[in-house]
């Protein structure tokens, strides 16, 4: 199937790949950032 | 009668925010910086494109300046240090902690810079961006000599290890960049 492996279809997965990442690394930050403060105010 | 950002204030919430902030922010800049290393080093492949590599260490760049942000408003909203607006933009002119918040202003210009003129790339040019980009290298370092030097929990073990693994991601990232500057260039 041409328009599976094409450049253009090869440029939207890359795209797409770039949005998911940044959204897991967006959610994952604002996890930790959580977590952080939760546990810096437990511990004092 | 108090209001709730009073009682907020009045808390030692936000240094905790804050703190967390700047860790945060610490390895956002770490993984951007990694990625931009490797980008210029022209790492790629058919999984990682240039273009994806190139388009993250963009988009986690912008991340890393949403949670310095962050790191400075709950810094200045917080009662618990002496720090104003001025003291996170303009270097060494706070007499708090002066050399290493200092340093941190100026690793949060350097970003502004970075960020601002790869916004304006088309319009500045190739050249003129390239050679500010350089001044990548110099946030970097600079921001965690602001954690070492700043940070409260410096001395703990898990921040050590944090800032450990961040040095050695640049570190490798670095020897990759080298090794592909020395080695003579393949064609695919």
């Amino acid at each position: 199937m041409r328009h599976r492996d094409g450049p253009r279809a090869r440029r939207d997965n890359g795209l797409r790949t770039v949005s998911i990442l940044t959204w897991r690394v967006a959610l994952f930050s604002v996890i930790a950032m959580v977590a952080l403060t939760t546990m810096l105010g437990r511990s004092g | 009668m108090r209001f709730w950002h009073q009682e907020i204030l009045g808390t030692p919430f936000l240094w905790y925010a804050t703190r967390a902030a700047g860790l945060v922010c610490l390895v956002l800049l770490t993984a951007s910086t990694v990625l931009g290393v490797l980008n210029s080093g022209r790492l790629t492949s058919k999984r990682w494109p240039r273009f994806v590599i190139q388009g993250l260490h963009h988009n986690i760049a912008l991340l890393a300046l949403a949670f310095l942000a962050l790191h400075i408003v709950t810094t200045v909203l917080g009662t618990f240090t002496p720090i104003d607006l001025t003291d996170a933009f303009v270097p060494f002119a706070s007499p708090y902690h002066r050399l290493f918040l200092g340093l941190g202003a100026t690793a949060c210009d350097l970003l502004l810079v970075l960020i601002a003129t790869s916004l304006v790339r088309q319009r500045i040019g190739q050249r003129l961006w390239r050679t500010v980009h350089w001044a990548g290298y110099a946030c970097w370092p600079v921001a965690i000599a602001h954690s070492i030097g700043g940070g409260t929990d410096t001395g703990k073990g898990w921040d050590l290890a944090l800032t450990l693994l961040c040095l050695a991601c640049v570190g490798a990232s670095m020897l990759y960049r080298a090794i592909r500057l020395i080695s003579p260039r393949t064609v695919p």
